[in-house]
């Protein structure tokens, strides 16, 4: 038996193929594991007939070689070919490995012949053999075979079935057995068990290769159990290695072994930093970059414990990740008040119409049962997800979605991290999502407060209600942008609601909101997107155009002010009145700083005002109202005013009892109102509400008008229904706005029981109960075809009666005092026989 | 996503029964989630589309109640005006594929129904799973395969079936016998007939077509009629080995050869309307149980038997489904402008008949929609399979048509034209489907006026709904069998019912009850 470095090689090789064999068999039984396990027992069976024939053991170095060491020596490129084909996923036929199987069979009985090798003898320690004929065979068809399985592999590369990265060792594995393989050809360099050596590397990385890339799903155990024997077997090496080195290089200065000693003592102190070196390269093999992913949760909690913006923490959060996971893409969705919206992304490719994630969705509820972490796979093939909209499924195909992670904040799901696959497309390993998780539950609560001070932010600079930038925001961004000189020209446009006092009083506060919100939006709509748009005071808006110059700025008013009027004004809704006066100013042309802009915004604004109001105009210099226009203005109000009460007087005069009704009604109210102390503006109003009160009764058939006797209850509510239709007349004119609010308040009762609001005392404009009064006196006052006329008394006791119910009291008794001191004589009443 | 190829290669044989049958293991309540909420993407889309504004009308829809409260049932007509004229743009989704069949008893020729890309891979997977399960025995296992030898008996494009081995390439290595290529320059009857040489050479798994058909080759073996199940010479070791078994047996043994003898299907997916009428032969020839699949143009594939072969379970996100209770269809049947109810899946009952409608999903076209089906609640589960789903067999055709094995579906109008055109009746006819031991019949009941011999009568109506329906010629020309059946009653025997009745006899499947009494009467006159 002949015991030296030569046998060592066989015998290391065959303890590493029995390591490796135990982890492919221990991993999932695949095709691919079935195939590298053949080909390790090939190695194994070759390098024991080589250990064995170098042992020089009986029976003979000759009956080795050729009954164990030839036949591992021709399976082992059958195997390799079969184990490429696998690794490619070759699937149907596949010819080239059924000729080499019988080739291999033929070499085999080649050798067991005797055809193969003639001699072997092992002298001075060396094994000397001869080679027949048949060794050329069996090199030439081996090395044949061992390049198909190289092309087969390189083909697969070019033809991108697997990536060269994947690939490259096992690659490189195949070429050193073919090297390998070759080189036995050569007696002399035969007997040095390179081929061995080149193999054994071979199998080496080609194991790695199996590992890293995961072609098979490695057991666990045997996973930690490879992890910690090459850790401690490396260690161990290194050792006594450096000890035996060390000891011997000093024994040669010193002999006294305590001497030796004590000068080794500091090598011992070096060999923690060389373990520490170890683990490094360890973890590197089996955990990947371990280390580098421990800096980057460092450096990310360094950046972000000194930042409250939001923006920069989520993209340090994204740039962490990206780092840390290797991921191709990496977005971020936080939290709203209906979903999860996306904050910030590193894909670059164009936005899709919905890239939100809502409440609703499958995936969110699957956090919500406790899920961690939500795979692509689950989504495609879990029965949860059969449930996903289809425009879902696109929004996930969007983001690339390999894996999505919640990020929880005190058990409320504060955002979602949507993560594409790694760079290099392997999947994600256990501890990367174990990096992931710790990094989300450090960023979360950071993520949380970011968020919680920039909406506090946010707050201070939107308006709440309508949700736009408010009057600050306007001035600090504007005055920023003219300070950096953002923008060579611009316009500005501010946006005053008409008669929006009116439409409050009228229809209440929370209408009166609605509307601003709405309004609010339509400009918001109307301009463009570089645009900015803030509330800029109670009805006023201001927006500003970046780079418009007079002519564009025109327009866009236009747009703005024919939104609002096709919406309120123009829509089928009867009761919507409001238009909107938009002046603007341009940079500049008119003015030089912001302030004289606006300013200059504002008069064109009150110019729309005066001019009739539902205008849009830009400033200029030269368009102040004259008295000229003064005069025009007042002329087309009164044309305006005299046709609409010569409308009224067709609807008096349709019936006989009730012609110059309105008129009456004009008259009666003006004086009741004065004799309540009202001056000026409001008895025009009054009078001019007077006159038009009953106008909605154009639209009244006049079966229903004029029908004598009882109303039906269908036919009550047509003749109940004229009081909105008077709006919807009014309201298309200029002016007389401002009596709305007094006609549709006419047939309201103080106690509340009126139409066509129900609303009562206070609540009814003062004006409105004005009119009642005046109505219903004259109303009482008239002759009927079924009744004479109440004469004065009669119908003074009546409002007496009705007065606190249907009637304002204190009105009533301003009333009675008119009458009574004999001012019902100087006015100046029509068709009024009765007194 | 991985498709089936992939995943069978990479052998996740759980990951697969996961993606392709994981509704089996759906609870009603998740069934029904699944269908409410994909109900109202399928709103939302409609709402967006021409067509499904006019069909949704103006009340907006916000729960399963008021879309069975507002949008009413419809039929093909209702669509015929936008699909037959393939107004893509008035759709819910774009289609990508317009598939056709046959409008019997309509005013075209042809329906046609749109499909989009997600409508195709929703079916195309539905598919799968069925093909899977024909080669389940237990939950959880199959042998499906890439590379399964795939005899494909099928109707061509346009039809539906005929897209299927077009789709599939995408998603698994099936080998076609013939090769779709090939198949492509065959007759229907011809493909059926090269495939099954093929098959016979080679081997075939899988097997997908009409019940009937797999009959008749069955019978041609047994009888060795058919020169076609002449032994060819084998294509490979297994089928060499079943040949001289098949030989020996034949000639040596001289017992009957029966197709199991020659092909060892893994798997039989059968379609057509009298699938159940046919399973227990093809059990008998082939060895194998077939699988039965239900879908149709309009709704793709709606439900799928599996393992134990005992009812079929819907899918649950390919069609929203309700269905016409028999009470309600009795209602309409006597008054024609009766609205009848429908009750939802989570609502059927044991034992209880009824009409099946559907909603499309996924960008579909169809809502409400009377495909004319008819099915029966056979349990609200099914125990052997532990799958916890109402379970339905699929009955017939609605009563006004008469299917026959999946060919043809006979029409009041075509016996009407059939008796005119040949002048031999006086108007007073019925017609109803029989069911024999083997297939299903039509037997037609009718006066002989001029008394003509009862073969020249037999002869010139088979002729001419013969030449009428060309797809009732190929039941005599692929089945080989004429499906029709006459009963000669006598002169009056119709008038007298009605005089008894107050009531004519209905002309397409009048009860059992109404035919007995009817020919009761003949005979007593």
């Amino acid at each position: 038996m002949t015991l030296n470095t030569l046998t060592l090689i066989p015998f290391i090789s065959v303890i590493l193929y029995v390591f490796i064999l135990v982890i492919i068999i221990t991993s999932s039984q695949t095709r691919l594991s079935k195939a590298f396990s053949n080909y390790v027992i090939s190695m194994i069976v070759w390098s024991i007939g080589s250990f064995l024939m170098k042992l020089n053991i009986a029976p003979s170095p000759l009956f080795w070689n050729m009954f164990v060491l030839q036949i591992g020596f021709i399976m082992v490129p059958v195997f390799l070919l079969q184990f490429s084909y696998a690794l490619i996923n070759k699937t149907g036929k596949k010819p080239f490995l059924r000729i080499a199987y019988f080739a291999s069979a033929l070499l085999i009985a080649t050798s067991v012949t005797g055809n193969v090798v003639t001699s072997a003898e092992v002298i001075n320690g060396k094994v000397v053999y001869e080679l027949a004929s048949g060794a050329y065979a069996v090199a030439f068809i081996s090395s044949l075979i061992s390049i198909l399985a190289f092309v087969t592999m390189a083909q697969a590369v070019r033809n991108k079935q697997v990536s060269m990265k994947k690939v490259r060792l096992v690659i490189i594995g195949i070429s050193l057995v073919i090297i390998g393989g070759a080189l036995n050809i050569n007696v002399f360099l035969g007997q040095f068990a390179i081929d061995i050596i080149l193999n054994t590397i071979s199998a080496v990385l080609i194991t790695y290769s199996i590992y890293r890339n995961k072609f098979l799903e490695i057991n666990l155990v045997v996973k930690k159990g490879l992890y910690f024997s090459i850790y401690n077997i490396s260690l161990f090496a290194m050792y006594t290695a450096i000890i035996i080195l060390s000891y011997n290089f000093l024994h040669e200065l010193t002999q006294n072994i305590i001497v030796v000693l004590l000068i080794m003592s500091p090598v011992f102190m070096l060999l923690e930093p060389i373990r520490r070196l170890l683990q490094r390269w360890a973890d590197r093999i089996f955990y990947r970059a371990n280390i580098d992913r421990e800096v980057v949760l460092r450096e990310f909690s360094s950046i972000v414990g000194t930042s409250f913006s939001l923006e920069k923490i989520n993209s340090s959060l994204l740039a962490a990740i990206k780092a840390g996971m290797e991921s191709k893409y990496v977005s971020l969705l936080l939290k709203n008040a209906v979903k999860y919206e996306l904050h910030e992304t590193t894909l670059n490719q164009d936005e899709l119409e919905e890239t939100s994630i809502y409440f609703n969705t499958p995936i969110v509820q699957w956090f919500k049962d406790g899920n961690e972490i939500l795979l692509r796979n689950q989504i495609d093939n879990h029965i949860v997800f059969k449930k996903m909209w289809d425009s879902e499924k696109q929004t996930i195909s969007y983001y690339q979605t390999e894996l999505i992670v919640p990020i929880r904040y005190l058990k409320e799901i504060i955002g979602l991290v949507v993560i594409s696959s790694r760079n290099d497309g392997l999947p994600y390993t256990e501890v990367e999502i174990q990096f992931l998780t710790t990094l989300l539950n450090n960023a979360a609560a950071i993520i949380e407060n970011a968020k919680q001070i920039e909406q506090i932010k946010l707050q201070s600079i939107t308006d709440e209600l309508t949700k736009l930038y408010n009057h600050r925001y306007f001035h600090d961004t504007v005055g920023q942008w003219f300070s950096d000189n953002a923008h060579p020209q611009f316009g500005v446009a501010i946006v005053d609601i008409d008669q929006f006092k009116i439409y409050n009083d009228l229809y209440g506060h929370s209408s009166g909101d609605k509307a601003l919100r709405r309004i609010a939006e339509l400009i918001k709509a109307a301009a463009p997107d570089d645009s900015l748009v803030v509330r800029y005071d109670g009805e006023e808006f201001a927006i500003y155009y970046p780079n418009y110059g007079i002519k564009e700025t025109i327009q866009a008013i236009n747009d703005v002010r024919k939104e609002v009027e096709r919406n309120f004004l123009l829509s089928t809704e009867i009761k919507e009145f409001l238009t909107v006066s938009v002046g603007a100013a341009c940079y500049p042309d008119h003015g030089t700083n912001i302030p004289e802009i606006v300013s200059n915004a504002f008069s064109a604004v009150t110019l729309c005002k005066q001019s009739g109001r539902n205008k849009a105009i830009v400033y200029s210099p030269e368009d102040t109202l004259t008295d000229v226009n003064h005069d025009v203005q007042a002329k087309i109000k009164a044309a305006y005013l005299s046709s609409t009460y010569a409308l009224a007087a067709t609807i008096d005069a349709k019936d006989h009892y009730t012609f110059g009704h309105s008129n009456n009604v004009a008259e009666l109210s003006v004086a009741l109102a004065k004799s309540a102390n009202f001056i000026g503006e409001d008895l025009e109003t009054i009078r001019a509400a007077g006159l038009l009160h009953d106008i909605g009764k154009v639209g009244i058939p006049e079966s229903v008008l004029l029908k004598q006797g009882y109303l039906t209850d269908q036919e009550m509510e047509t003749m109940r229904s004229h009081v909105v239709q008077s709006i919807n007349i009014i309201k298309h004119i200029p002016n007389l706005v401002d009596t709305i609010p007094i006609i549709i308040s006419h047939h309201e009762r103080y106690d509340g029981f009126g139409y066509p609001r129900g609303i009562s005392g206070e609540n009814i404009p003062i004006l409105g109960r004005v009119i009642c009064i005046a109505d219903a006196f004259d109303a009482m006052t008239t002759d009927r075809p079924y009744r004479k006329g109440l004469s004065l008394e009669q119908a003074l006791h009546e409002l007496q009666k009705n007065s606190g119910t249907q009637f304002d009291p204190f009105l009533v008794e301003k009333f009675i005092g008119f009458i009574n001191t004999g001012g019902l004589e100087a006015l100046k009443l029509e068709n009024r026989p009765s007194f | 996503m991985r498709n089936l190829r992939e995943m069978l290669k990479e052998e996740d044989y759980d990951g697969i029964w996961k993606a392709y049958l994981g509704f089996l293991d759906l609870s009603i309540d998740e069934f029904m989630e699944i269908q409410e909420r994909l109900l109202f993407e399928q709103i939302d889309l409609l709402s967006k589309s021409k067509l499904g504004k006019k069909i949704l009308g103006k009340h907006p829809i916000k729960t399963i109640d008021e879309f069975r409260k507002y949008v009413p049932l419809t039929t093909y007509d209702d669509y015929a005006d936008t699909l037959l004229n393939q107004r893509s743009e008035d759709l819910p989704s774009q289609p990508k594929h317009w598939v056709q069949t046959t409008w019997k008893g309509g005013k075209q020729p042809i329906k046609l129904a749109p499909y989009s890309p997600v409508m195709i891979e929703e079916h195309t997977k539905m598919f799968l799973s069925s093909l899977i399960l024909s080669t389940s025995k237990k939950r959880g296992h199959f042998n499906l395969r890439n590379f399964d030898r795939f005899l494909y008996g099928m109707a061509p494009i346009p039809y539906l079936t005929g897209y299927a081995p077009y789709i599939l390439k995408a998603e698994v290595d099936f080998e076609y016998l013939p090769s779709t290529d090939e198949a492509e320059k065959l007759s229907f009857r011809e493909r059926n007939k090269v495939g099954f040489r093929l098959a016979m050479k080679h081997g075939a798994d899988l097997f997908f077509g009409l019940s009937s058909v797999l009959v008749k080759i069955g019978e041609g073996y047994a009888s060795s009629s058919n020169s076609d199940t002449r032994l060819p010479v084998p294509g490979n070791m297994k089928q060499a080995v079943k040949m001289i078994r098949a030989w020996y047996k034949k000639k040596i043994l001289k017992q009957q050869l029966l197709p199991k003898d020659l092909f060892e299907f893994k798997g039989i997916v059968c379609g057509g309307t009298d699938s159940d009428t046919y399973k227990s032969q093809i059990e008998y020839y082939y060895g194998i149980t077939p699988l039965e699949i239900f879908g149709g143009t309009e709704s793709a594939a709606v439900a799928t038997e599996t393992w134990s072969r005992n009812g079929m379970t819907f899918f649950p996100d390919v069609n929203f489904l309700e269905f016409i209770p028999k009470s309600e269809l009795n209602k309409e049947t006597q008054d024609s402008t009766y609205v009848p109810q429908t009750v939802l899946f989570n609502e059927l009952q044991k034992g209880e008949t009824y009409e099946l409608v559907i909603t499309k999903l996924r960008g579909g076209a169809f809502v409400r929609y009377r495909i004319g089906d008819i099915m029966k609640c056979v349990g609200l589960e099914n125990v052997e399979d532990q799958i916890k789903l109402p379970q339905v067999k699929y009955m017939d055709r609605v009563h006004n048509i008469i299917d026959l094995s999946g060919f043809t579906r006979i029409t009041k109008q075509v016996i009407g034209d059939a008796l005119k055109l040949e002048d031999i009746s006086n108007g007073y006819w019925t017609a109803c489907k029989e069911y024999g031991e083997s297939s299903p019949y039509l037997r037609l009941y009718i006066e002989n006026i001029n008394n003509l011999p009862y073969e020249e009568l037999y002869d010139r109506i088979n002729k001419k709904i013969k030449q009428l329906d060309s797809d009732y010629n190929d039941v005599h020309e692929m089945l080989g069998h004429d499906p029709l059946k006459i009963t000669v009653l006598k002169e009056g025997s119709f008038a007298k019912f009605k005089e008894l009745n107050q009531q004519e006899i209905i002309q397409i499947n009048p009860s059992a009850d109404h035919i007995q009494k009817l020919v009761l009467l003949s005979e007593g006159l």
